[in-house]
């Protein structure tokens, strides 16, 4: 039943993706330039008063918007590398392109064009590093206040003064825009720690890309610490790891706090993603009588006997203490007080 | 469950070929090549009116540069200088816009497709040589494909983007909609988790939740007189009957999202997904002390999501409004597990703990099921006096889970059903519980609130209050007794005592306040404080106080060369730490407690300095060098025993270098090490090192401290050159890492008479020490934009070594140690991937319209 819901599933995407791609839809066909509509944002002069012209931090007081077209004469590349990109799309009213394209965030440009262009002609805004952070990032700030970056302002990027251009591209960037082709590569060239994280043994498939560092946080700010994309780091991690959520009839009490008391999440070289080896881990907590207070160490005799077999300490070898507690995560069994169950 | 990989390659491959011979038959123009933009700036330099419409720019066309190619060399993290891909040449971009021209360009409209497809064919001479190499991938002979589709029509859009199909660690992502109406989007992930190759084990049934041995094997093994024999025999049954088993989990995940735009500024989203687990993974399972054996643990799960926000803000307005409700459904098809006991074929009445008695199965409660809501909303108000930002949430979530309780045991004994062991039911009735179901249920809470001005110019300051709280709502659950491992029903020490399931709980308030300064060109300082309080039910402490100051300091003064700095310091103090807290509340106050010394690290006063820097230098506009440092030391000040202080350092620094827009190479390297100090004391109740009754003070020859460290290296190289500009490319990467882990000992040496651990000890050298290269040269020759071939080799190789490997065996006689009953481990080798070496071979053929 399980296999024919996949097959099910894999044939209603593929024939989706045919239907499509034969849809009777005709093919856009060239019209001549007279039929085609002129869209109001494209047009050469705009009152900015009816299209809700933001209040751009710009210094060309005074100034005109001269519509992209004219912007496309000198800065093709660009306007191409604009046209590629969700910033353009004119009809959704949240872009640059349904109000006033590349003046959006550059600001108007008629002095700039009355200037004959140039570097610093006109005062547009050029998003070049010698001007300030928090100005550049103001004017993305304009459109990008929902979603996953409603809460920038106050966060810790934004407090470290981490401008949008450091990590996005505009014209130039890949999937949103990144400045790397993966987040893995993008975030590592400041979180350098991470890198080194992320290729030790036992770790998130980060580095086989079937996770990304957004799978965890949210870059442009959360109410969360450490920018975790949920209300707390249990509940980041219990996201996918569904089956530890619990409630448990007998709970171990560091797991419901945190995660982290045990696991380091971003890559580890004692299975599974644990801070230290089993039985140090639990030692650090128990010790009481009996078997989790001796000292699990090997000794001369062991030497000198050519003793490798560390085996014949069930709770030293192999899974160590989970070779008998197995529910650790907390057990839903009466006889599970000692997680035994 | 095997994924049809053949349904989904053939589909979307016969899917690729129609959309393709369509296009062509219908004689559409290809998509030219743009004319350079030197051409276009030179015929509009100040002559052109722009509101003319001209036939002199060169054609635009929708391009996109998705990766589709299979994964081959790991994400190390390697920079690709963007500056390598010059735009006018093919941004790697992902278009999501109309193909309608602009009116002035005044050129016809391009295609509104845009295909592009990848397929590859590997040869791998060892695919199976260690799960450790398929860990989470599926790299083997055979071919893959990547497809990459775009649509544009007016204001539709449609986009597909599949890779590794065909294979086990397969994605497709599809989404479209109109704009400015609605937008929506489908997922469908593979991932697997390989965890072992050629496990061995004598349980049939694997992947159930019922795993069973031959009853002649156990009959044999019952009848054994000795460990010795009752090991050999079991050895001799291992290598005539086990059966080899993969152990692997496989998750596949389906989701969809729709959003509704149309009713901008009021966003309304909706999303839902299901993920399927489907496996088995290596666990264990017990009966008494020292007997264990490793089984296969089935998985079954379902994990349902379901999701509805509505959002609202306008770009020029104030106020942001969040409000969202989520629904997590969790199912585990296993109820528990049920494993013989390869020792026993009928349940024993022996005494406690010895490697014949026990019971012929055991049984263990898997994950239950369980049901989660939160719901939660989010306000944002902007341009507030003082340029503040006031930000703000309000959650609340609640578990539950009410799943069947399993009996306490499947051992039908006279030990565990007679009114003579105290019990006054049948232990593996479940009539006898005190509650059919489980009736847990817990709720959280979080509410955050911060606000975020700059009273004054250049100075910004940060206040932000947060509480999170865990209320346990549990029906209390209370025992007189419970079956330990199945052997045998253990009461409480203290007589007519309970046991009780303690309602874990807390509440966690946390206040900051940061101010900071900006001075000169992007260059910060700022000092933050913090205050935290944690209020604990039922543990060892009923409250911390963590007070933590942190300083940064960032600038970009200096020219070509940035710095990021900080310093944070926090002191933990706590509420008096009562040892035998868990103890008492349950019921049971003469337990045996605790190590009276021992505080838990996570209930511990302490003094924590971490400190971390980066420094990039921008030698020139075509290199940077950037190095950075981490320090983390924290001190338990009140602990004597348990951890007592730890330390972790992080260096490394990273190299780009482009010179020319042909060649760029990138490098890095870091180090890691970790290293901590914990105590204990190896004691028995009534012995002379009791810390009750014997050696009541600190001191004791019995008392022993742990070192463990581990130290971790890591590097990376890679290179990138354009051997013909734009038809002949060379990539290569490689890199490094390695893992080198050690535990050293100490413990003052007495004799058996003062000393329970009357040896010097001695290091382990060889903890989780690994070693892993990977080395992938690709050359990729352009016959056009639309056609290339790409042929590569990759080289991994992965090494271990530690202490668990060395002289392992599938059965083992645990002799008795100190006064526990020796027994037998029967294992499967499912946690133990040896190391590999593996080359691949590939060509790669993309095509696109």
């Amino acid at each position: 039943m399980r296999r024919m819901k996949a097959v099910l599933v894999t044939w209603i995407l593929a024939i989706a993706a045919m239907a499509i791609l034969s849809a009777g839809t005709p093919l856009a066909d060239p019209k001549p330039t007279q039929e085609r509509s002129t869209q109001p944002n494209e047009g050469t002069t705009r009152n900015p008063d009816q299209l809700g012209a933001l209040p751009l931090p710009t210094k060309s007081a005074g100034a005109t918007y001269v519509g992209s077209e004219a912007c496309a004469q000198c800065h093709y590349d660009k306007f191409v590398s604009y046209m590629n990109q969700t910033h353009s799309h004119s009809a959704d009213p949240r872009t640059p392109g349904s109000r006033f394209g590349c003046e959006s965030c550059h600001g108007p440009a008629s002095k700039h064009v009355a200037g004959g262009g140039g570097r610093n002609v006109g005062g547009l805004m050029t998003f070049s590093k010698a001007v300030p952070t928090s100005e550049r990032n103001a004017v993305c700030l304009l459109c990008h206040t929902r979603g996953s970056t409603a809460l920038w302002h106050g966060s810790a990027h934004d407090e470290r003064k981490l401008a949008c251009m450091d990590c996005h591209a505009v014209h130039g960037g890949n999937q949103k825009l990144l400045q790397q082709p993966t987040q893995q590569q993008l975030c590592t060239s400041c979180h350098q720690q991470i890198r080194t994280a992320m290729m030790k043994t036992s770790h998130h498939p980060l580095r086989e890309e079937k996770m990304q560092c957004t799978s965890c946080h949210n870059p442009h700010g959360t109410q969360a610490p450490r920018l975790i994309a949920a209300n707390s780091t249990n509940d980041k991690c219990v996201e996918c790891h569904s089956e530890k959520r619990g409630p448990f009839l007998f709970e171990h009490p560091p797991v419901r706090e945190n995660c982290l008391n045990c696991h380091d999440p971003h890559g580890s070289s004692h299975e599974p993603l644990l801070v230290v080896k089993k039985p140090l881990l639990c030692q650090r907590c128990h010790a009481s009588f009996s078997h989790p207070s001796i000292l699990y160490a090997p000794s001369a005799a062991d030497r000198a006997a050519g003793r490798t077999v560390y085996q014949s300490f069930a709770q030293l070898s192999y899974r160590s203490c989970t070779n008998c507690h197995v529910n650790i995560h907390g057990s839903n069994s009466p006889s599970g007080k000692l997680w035994h169950r | 469950m095997k994924p049809p990989y053949s349904h989904a390659a053939a589909a979307l491959v016969i899917a690729w070929l129609v959309g393709s011979a369509r296009l062509l038959a219908q004689g559409q123009p290809a998509a030219t090549e743009p004319a350079s933009a030197e051409g276009a700036q030179a015929q509009a330099s100040g002559t052109q009116d722009p509101t003319q419409a001209s036939t002199l720019f060169p054609v635009w066309y929708l391009k996109s540069n998705r990766n589709i190619d299979p994964r081959v060399r790991p994400n190390a993290g390697l920079r690709t200088p963007m500056a390598y891909y010059p735009i006018a040449n093919g941004p790697l971009l992902y278009p999501t816009f109309s193909p309608v021209a602009p009116d002035f360009l005044g050129v016809q409209a391009t295609m509104p497709w845009s295909l592009r497809g990848s397929l590859a064919l590997f040869g791998v001479d060892d695919q199976r040589a260690s799960s450790k190499l398929q860990e989470f991938r599926d790299l083997r002979d055979g071919i893959t494909g990547g497809l990459e589709a775009h649509y544009r029509e007016g204001r539709g859009t449609f986009n597909l983007v599949g890779r590794e199909l065909g294979r086990g660690d397969q994605d497709l992502t599809m989404d479209g909609g109109t704009a400015g109406i609605f937008q929506w989007s489908m997922l469908y992930d593979e991932t697997p988790h390989n965890y072992a190759f050629g496990a061995r084990s004598l349980y049939g049934g694997v992947g159930t939740n019922t795993l069973t041995i031959a009853d002649s094997i156990r009959r044999d093994l019952q009848n054994s007189t000795s460990i010795a024999e009752a090991t050999a025999k079991l050895d001799g049954y291992v290598s005539r009957s086990a059966q080899s088993i993969d152990e692997a989990l496989r998750r596949q995940r389906v989701g969809g999202e729709f959003t509704l735009v149309a009713t901008y500024p009021f966003v309304a989203k909706a999303s839902f997904s299901n993920e399927s687990r489907d496996g088995f993974r290596p666990w264990s399972g017990s009966f008494g002390f020292g007997e264990y054996v490793e089984v296969p643990w089935p998985v079954k799960y379902d994990t349902r999501d379901l999701r509805v926000s509505g959002e609202w803000a306008k770009p020029e307005g104030r106020v942001y409004a969040s409000g969202s409700y989520r629904l997590s459904d969790f199912v585990d098809h296993y109820a528990s597990l049920t494993f013989d006991n390869p020792l026993r074929l009928t349940d024993s009445a022996n005494p406690v703990g010895t490697y014949d008695g026990g019971p012929a199965a055991g049984r263990i409660a898997l994950y239950p099921s369980n049901l989660y809501h939160e719901a939660s909303g989010t306000l944002v108000v902007k341009n507030l006096p003082m340029h503040a930002t006031l930000n703000a949430l309000v959650s609340f979530g609640f578990m539950r889970q009410n799943e069947p309780v399993i009996p306490f045991s499947t051992n039908t004994s006279d030990v565990l059903t007679s009114a003579s062991s105290g019990l006054s039911f049948n232990a593996t009735d479940s009539a006898g519980l005190p509650r059919s179901t489980a009736e847990t249920s817990m709720n959280t809470q979080t509410v955050h609130a911060q606000w975020t001005g700059e009273p004054f110019k250049n100075f910004r300051l940060t206040g932000q209050y947060r509480l999170s709280k865990l209320d346990n709502h549990e029906t209390p659950l209370t025992l007189s007794m419970f079956v330990f491992e199945d052997q045998y029903a253990r009461p409480t020490d203290t007589p007519g005592g309970t046991f009780r399931a303690l309602p874990i709980a807390y509440a966690t308030h946390t206040a900051t306040g940061e101010g900071s300064y900006n001075f000169g060109r992007d260059s910060r300082v700022s000092l933050a404080y913090t205050f935290g309080r944690t209020n604990r039910d039922f543990r060892e402490v009923a409250w911390m106080d963590d007070n933590r100051v942190k300083a940064s300091f960032d600038t970009r003064h200096f020219g070509p060369v940035e710095l990021k700095s900080w310093y944070q310091f926090t002191n933990r103090s706590t509420a008096p730490y009562l040892f035998n807290q868990s103890s008492v509340l349950q019921g049971d106050p003469l337990a045996v407690s605790n190590l009276p010394y021992l505080r838990k690290f996570d209930e511990a006063p302490y003094h924590r300095h971490e400190a971390q820097g980066m420094v990039t230098w921008h030698l020139t506009d075509a290199a940077s060098l950037s190095g950075h440092g981490e320090y983390i030391a924290t001190n338990f000040t009140e602990s004597n025993a348990g951890v007592l202080w730890d330390r972790r350092k992080v260096y490394g620094v990273d190299f780009s270098y482009t010179p020319t827009d042909r060649v760029s190479v990138f490098a890095d390297a870091g180090f890691e090490r970790t290293r901590y100090q914990q105590a204990s004391r190896q004691w028995f109740p009534a012995t002379f090192a009791d810390p009750f009754t014997g050696e009541t003070g600190l001191l004791s020859n019995s008392n022993w401290t742990a070192t463990p460290r581990d130290h971790y290296y890591s590097a990376g190289l890679g290179i990138d050159v354009n051997l013909i500009d734009q038809k002949l490319r060379l990539n290569a990467q490689y890199t490094f890492s390695k893992s080198a882990g050690r535990q050293d000992y100490t413990s003052p040496l007495g004799t058996p008479a003062n000393d329970l651990n009357p040896f010097v000890p001695l290091p382990f050298t060889e903890v989780d020490n690994t070693v892993w290269h990977t080395f992938n040269p690709e050359l990729e020759y352009r016959w056009s934009r639309a056609l290339s071939l790409a042929a590569g080799y990759h080289y991994e190789k992965w090494s271990i070594r530690d202490y668990n490997y060395r002289g392992f065996s599938y059965v083992d006689a645990i002799p008795p140690n100190f006064p526990f009953p020796p027994g037998v481990a029967l294992l499967m080798g499912g946690l133990l991937p040896p190391g590999y070496n593996a080359n691949v071979l590939y060509v790669r053929v993309k095509a696109g319209i």
